[in-house]
């Protein structure tokens, strides 16, 4: 941190946007009021695989209102140059009405543009597509897989012979989809050669990365513009289809272009957490000392791209063993491509990891806190690199106490509420959080207020709120006279707003930023005549609510106001910088512990989520207000992967078989009882000057595993299948 | 969806009349909006019926209840005639949608209601209910909500109703005025078994409303109560369900009136399971002999065979619920 | 604007100077304007006769309504629900579109005083009624308690389901379903929260229903 005085960052402060958000006044992408905007409506290939042999639009173009029918066969050709930024996985991306090929169930096949929603969306109906269809493969446990990711250290297989206790376990988890509340959304409109576009986006520089690749166009002439996003977890971390289907379909009809997905094109239209089958050998010795682990891992992806994520490190260094091997292979399946969901590859390797430990701790009759702690390393065993910070063990402690874990029977189907039984589970999360290159820029005006931009996005954390708090406190000012703002391309670049990134990388440029205007200032005064600062050493000034004065005394001051107006200053401005960790060299993750007490209705199946518990190290606490609203969000995403959530595909031809939140089960408010979230105090500096972890994605790892576990122990069935649901319990 | 002309009925014969003439009823819009929006249902015409004055709930001699067809799901939950007469309709209705939907919902209408199965409502399946002849995309599709009573090869949609499974339990009659006048029908006979014509759902003739749903005189002391069983807590439709009202004299059950939900092509009406129980002393035993009843016939399917004993413990959980009732 | 030609093969919008590279605007008159079966890239295009018709004009209807507080009268597509006539054509983009099939809340408004689906509404039928969106809630700059409570409160984050749990919460109150927790979270279940603020949620409706 800056030597200046903390007022806000650390405060339970409200958020800056909370009047904007509670009176309907912020604005999500397709709400901008754009002059003379038209609709278009998305027509989904209603096979899983094959090609398109007709396209008859002359019902959809008699309409009216129906302005365009565009698919592949009048689309203009789009240059597709190579992206590898953007988030784009390694494949040939997906090119809408580029060729005949339908490459999964519901890809785009043709667009409709009509003067009305009413008309688009009655277009799209009439357009009537035939294809030669080809039997499509969906099903992950049928399908070859790819070439795997390995792993190794120690010799696992001699390991796992030599040990004592040997568990195979094999856990199928099921495919999850974002939903965010606000469906994905483009607004696109060409001014000559230039197209701006308002999209839902976590990343403004990627979609406009992306669009100027696809369109051929120079990047000065692509705007991407995003001030509210209602909700991401992922699904925006990628420029998906219908944003070019919509910036095409401008270009064409030389109309501005909304183009909404519906609730049911989400579940093809953008990304999804992947399906696993993930098997895992776990040996032991008698005490519980891990010797060695096996980790089969299967994974959807789909047949154009390679989607990878981060689901082998949590194997490597969550706890100590000297032998481990892991295979990662992905299997092309005819689908569209996943994207990353909250606590990525984390969250799916924590529930296999998580419920194996607890499935150890029974067989062995040891405490599964006491079986953690046994197996505790003291260095990243697969870099060998010292922990930044690593305070799980604390973690345990202070859940338990928290918890009354003491008060947990550990044997299994012993406690009793009348019809339910009540089981108590914990589990450990980890999550590997992104520290990537960002800039920011800051300005101080002559009235003492300052703007700072940066081309983040805010999905829901309170990116707006905490970056005004780092600003405010970097500048000396209040919150009141501080404003951030984000969400548009022609702010300084920032990383993917995702990976519990943001706060360590664009809060940090923040910081450079502001450090340097008030630097300009401290320079000034103290090289003023006039000012009282005039000879005193820069490193002695402090700003406090605008008014720069000797650390110590602070009478002996003036406001930056009265500077800049003396000096004829309009304003002081500078660009700060982070540029990643650089060459640190330790092992930055945040953890957590997750507690959780379930009544089971073992007779009717039923599983209900009592109370939940998380202890997060997750280094400084920012906005603390926000940050447990945001573990109460991962425990929630949790508890819905756990006990609701399953994107089911009808393998017989390729389509998402309940594609709605009717029949995608989210939780409810009535499934959310009690929840608490504890932040250990403390802070990480390791290779960012916040000493913060980032904290979004590591609150929903392990939260499923310790709804399963507290399943177990409720009612002494293991359930190795997600979600857990009446079908496994009866 | 489709471009449609829109009426507003100012009295029950001017709706009839245009009922008569292929105009479809519209009182609350849930279901139907909703699938008008996915293109399952293109009515050419809407005759707006919800200020035809069937809005009242009334007491009938000796102690039945008449439901106006117009009342919505939340005014009937809680009107207190219902909740004093027969609580389990209340209870049944509030355990339904949400609070919003409820609030626009009518009795009529969720009586009407359609199924939620994904491939009736997708209208690039097969699906003999929206498209006589086209097949069925669910027999051997993703069925886990399915139905596992009272389906045939050519439908195993569930009726997605709660209260609707009260009423059968209750043996309620539909009121329906027509152009040929007036009639009544059971509710076993107005909700109709796919079948081969799965696209049937109703005895109800061109032109007919209901104007309400009357729930006959039961003998006193009557206790009851509605369970659903669904994975979670609030907002969704019923894995499984079971209405029960058992009126118990001298120890001895007198009157039994037991349906499920959530497991059949309509409301499913347990009568074995009634039979089973009437005459009988409550026990234990009792519940779990009767209940054993609760699937007989049922024909699983591939993703809801958990249905199959989900639903006999449904129904043993609630007669032992309603049972014990002080 | 640049006056620069994009490096793209896509022509430009603007009629007045056509790229001399790639397909010209006549490329897709032309494709437009073929009536019947044309074989293009080895498929068949059935395309109509250039711009629509006014054969398939959908019925339209006057409505007169009262939108917070101030009577309206429109001309409505009779396809038209409650939601997209406030987001479309009235410019009240307060109400959101969640799923548009009456399952998530997030489209919630009272009309007459109780608390519906927009989505599920159609606009035609809503002659003499009287409709309040989140952006009706407020009196001048002093917010409804409830949406105090979730500023308080922190009962929302990305706040796109915001506007609808407050219209929401508001009908909750007002029928009196706010007892306990208990009888919140289930009267609020018809509200979906992406973003997990349920708890926060019950605590500002637990809140304002007490103040009042």
């Amino acid at each position: 941190m800056s030597p200046q005085p903390q007022a806000a960052v650390g405060a339970p402060l409200s958020r800056v946007d909370g009047v904007l958000k509670v009176t309907g006044k912020a604005e999500y992408a397709a709400e901008h009021d754009i002059d003379e905007v038209v609709h278009a409506v998305i027509v989904d290939a209603s096979i899983g695989r094959g090609r398109i042999t007709s396209i008859d639009s002359r019902a959809a173009e008699k309409h009216a209102g129906v302005v365009r029918v565009i698919h592949y066969g009048n689309a203009p050709k789009l240059p597709y140059r190579d992206n590898a930024g953007s988030n784009n996985p390694p494949g040939r991306r997906l090119r809408v009405f580029q060729d005949d090929k339908v490459l999964f169930h519901g890809q785009p096949v043709a667009v409709v543009v009509a003067t009305t929603l009413e008309a688009a969306q009655h277009g799209a109906s009439l357009v009537k597509v035939r294809y030669d269809a080809e039997k499509p493969s969906t099903d992950l446990t049928k399908a070859e897989p790819g070439e795997p990711t390995r792993y190794a250290r120690g010799d696992a297989e001699a390991g796992l012979r030599s040990s004592a206790i040997r568990l195979d376990l094999t856990y199928e988890l099921a495919r999850n989809h974002h939903n965010p509340m606000e469906p994905h959304a483009t607004v696109a409109r060409w001014d000559g050669n230039r197209l701006t576009v308002w999209d839902k986006t976590q990343w403004v520089m990627g979609t406009h990365d992306e669009i100027a690749a696809v369109f051929g166009l120079p990047a000065d002439a692509v705007r991407v513009i995003n001030p509210f996003v209602g909700g991401g977890f992922g699904s925006g971390l990628r420029c998906w289809p219908h944003t070019i289907v919509a910036a095409l379909a401008a270009r064409v009809t030389r109309r501005p272009v909304k183009l909404v997905l519906s609730r049911k094109q989400m579940y093809f239209g953008t990304g999804f957490r992947p399906s696993y089958e993930y098997r895992l050998r776990l040996g032991s010795d008698r005490r519980g000392r891990l010797n060695a682990a096996i980790h089969d891992i299967d994974a959807e992806t789909s047949s154009y791209e390679t989607f990878n994520e981060a689901v082998m490190p949590a194997g490597q260094m969550l706890y100590s063993m000297p032998n481990v091997r892991q295979a990662y292979r992905t299997v092309p399946l005819d689908v569209n491509t996943p994207i990353w969901m909250r606590g990525p590859g984390f969250a799916s390797a924590s529930f296999v990891i998580e419920s194996a430990m607890d499935e150890l701790a029974h067989e062995l009759g040891i405490d599964p806190i006491e079986l953690r702690r046994r197996n505790e390393p003291s260095e990243d065993e697969s870099t060998n690199e010292p922990f930044s910070t690593r305070r799980l063990s604390e973690c345990y402690t202070v859940g338990a106490r928290e918890f009354g874990w003491d008060r947990r029977n550990p044997k299994p189907r012993s406690t009793r509420d009348g019809d339910w039984l009540i089981g108590l589970g914990m589990a450990a999360g980890v999550y590997d959080p992104g520290r990537f290159p960002a800039q920011a820029r800051a300005r101080l005006d002559a009235d003492g207020t300052a703007v700072v931009e940066a081309a983040t996005s805010d999905m829901g954390p309170g990116t707006y709120t905490s970056q005004t708090q780092v600003a405010a406190d970097a500048l000396g000012l209040t919150m009141r006279t501080v404003t951030f703002r984000l969400g548009d391309s022609l702010y300084p670049p920032t990383s993917p707003h995702g990976g519990s990134a943001t706060m360590a990388s664009v809060g940090s440029a923040v910081v450079d930023a502001c450090d340097q205007v008030r630097q300009q200032a401290i320079k000034l005064a103290v090289e003023d005549r006039e000012s009282p600062l005039y000879g005193v050493n820069a490193d002695d000034v402090v700003v406090r609510n605008g008014r720069l004065h000797v650390q110590g005394s602070p009478a002996r001051g003036e406001t930056y106001k009265s500077l800049l107006a003396r000096n004829d200053r309009s304003h002081l401005e500078a660009k700060g910088s982070y540029n990643g960790p650089g060459s640190e060299r330790s092992a930055y993750f945040a953890y957590n512990a997750t507690f959780a007490e379930v009544a089971v209705d073992a007779n009717l199946g039923l599983v209900r989520v009592r109370r939940m518990l998380g202890v997060y190290d997750a280094g400084r606490i920012i906005s603390p207000k926000l940050a447990e609203s945001q573990a109460f969000g991962g425990i929630v995403g949790g508890i819905g992967t756990a006990l609701l959530e399953h994107t089911v595909t009808d393998h017989r031809d390729g389509r998402i078989a309940n594609p709605g939140l009717a029949d995608y089960l989210v939780p409810v408010n009535a499934d959310v009882p009690d929840i608490k979230a504890i932040y250990l105090d403390g802070e990480d500096n390791a290779g960012n000057l916040l000493g913060v972890k980032g904290l979004g994605e590591v609150v929903q790892v392990g939260v499923a595993a310790a709804i399963g576990n507290a399943v177990f122990n409720a009612t002494g069935r293991r359930v190795r299948q997600l979600p857990i649901t009446a079908e496994a319990l009866l | 969806m489709h471009p449609f002309s829109y009426t507003r009925a100012s009295d029950t014969r001017e709706a009839i009349n245009a009922g008569r003439r292929g105009g479809r009823y519209i009182a609350g819009g849930t279901t139907l909006v909703d699938l008008m929006r996915e293109t399952v249902e293109h009515p050419e015409t809407l005759v707006d019926i919800s200020r035809l004055p069937l809005r009242e709930v009334t007491a009938t001699e000796r102690g039945g209840l008449r439901i106006g067809a117009l009342v919505t799901m939340s005014e009937a939950a809680a009107h207190a005639k219902v909740r004093a007469l027969f609580p389990i309709v209340s209870e049944a209705l509030e355990l339904s949608a949400s609070a919003q939907l409820r609030n626009m919902a009518t009795i009529g209408g969720n009586v009407m209601q359609r199924t939620r199965c994904t491939y009736f409502r997708d209208v690039t399946t097969d699906c003999n209910k929206r498209e006589p002849g086209s097949g069925c995309a669910a027999l051997h599709g993703y069925n886990r909500t399915h139905a596992i009573l009272g389906t045939s090869n050519d439908c195993v949609a569930t009726h997605p109703s709660d209260v609707a499974v009260a009423f059968a339990a209750l043996e309620a009659r539909v009121l329906l005025q027509g152009p040929e006048g007036e009639r009544q029908l059971r509710f076993a006979d107005f909700l109709l078994r796919p079948g081969s014509t799965p696209n049937r759902e109703q005895a109800i003739r061109q032109g007919e409303l209901i104007t309400a749903v009357e729930i006959p005189a039961l003998p006193r002391p009557l206790k009851s109560g509605y369970l659903k069983v669904r994975d979670r807590q609030s907002y969704e439709f019923a894995l499984t369900s079971a209405a029960v009202a058992l009126h118990i004299r001298g120890g001895v059950i007198r009157e039994a009136k037991v349906a499920a939900g959530g497991v059949a092509t309509v409301p499913w009406k347990l009568s074995a399971v009634e039979q089973a129980l009437i005459g009988e002393r409550p026990s234990g035993r009792l519940w779990a002999e009767a209940a054993a009843r609760a699937a007989d016939g049922a024909r699983p399917l591939q993703y809801n065979r958990f249905k199959v004993e989900l639903l006999k413990r449904t129904v043993e959980r609630q007669l032992r619920i309603v049972g014990e009732m002080e | 604007m640049s006056s620069e030609l994009p490096e793209s093969a896509v022509p430009p919008p603007t009629g007045a100077s056509e790229s001399t590279s790639g397909p010209s605007r006549r490329t897709f008159v032309a494709t437009g304007a073929a009536v019947g079966g044309a074989v293009v890239a080895g498929g068949a295009f059935f395309v109509g006769s250039g711009e629509a018709t006014a054969a398939g004009v959908a019925p339209s209807s006057e409505v007169s309504l009262t939108v917070n507080g101030t009577r309206r009268t429109v001309t409505v597509d009779n396809r038209t629900s409650l939601l997209d006539l406030l987001r479309e054509h009235l410019g009240l983009t307060g109400s959101k579109k969640g799923c548009n099939a009456g399952a998530c809340g997030a489209c919630t408004v009272l009309v007459d005083g109780q608390r519906v689906n927009s989505c599920l509404t159609l606009a035609v039928r809503l002659e003499g009624a009287e409709v309040t969106t989140i952006e009706g809630l407020a009196k001048g700059d002093e917010l409804h308690p409830l949406q105090q409570a979730f500023i308080d409160e922190d009962a929302f984050q990305c706040g796109y389901c915001t506007p609808g749990q407050i219209l929401s919460g508001v009908g909750c109150i007002q029928e009196g379903h706010t007892d306990s927790p208990e009888e919140i979270r289930e009267w609020m279940s018809g509200n979906i929260c992406r973003c997990g603020c349920y708890v926060k949620i019950v605590r500002a409706v637990e809140q304002t229903a007490g103040r009042k």
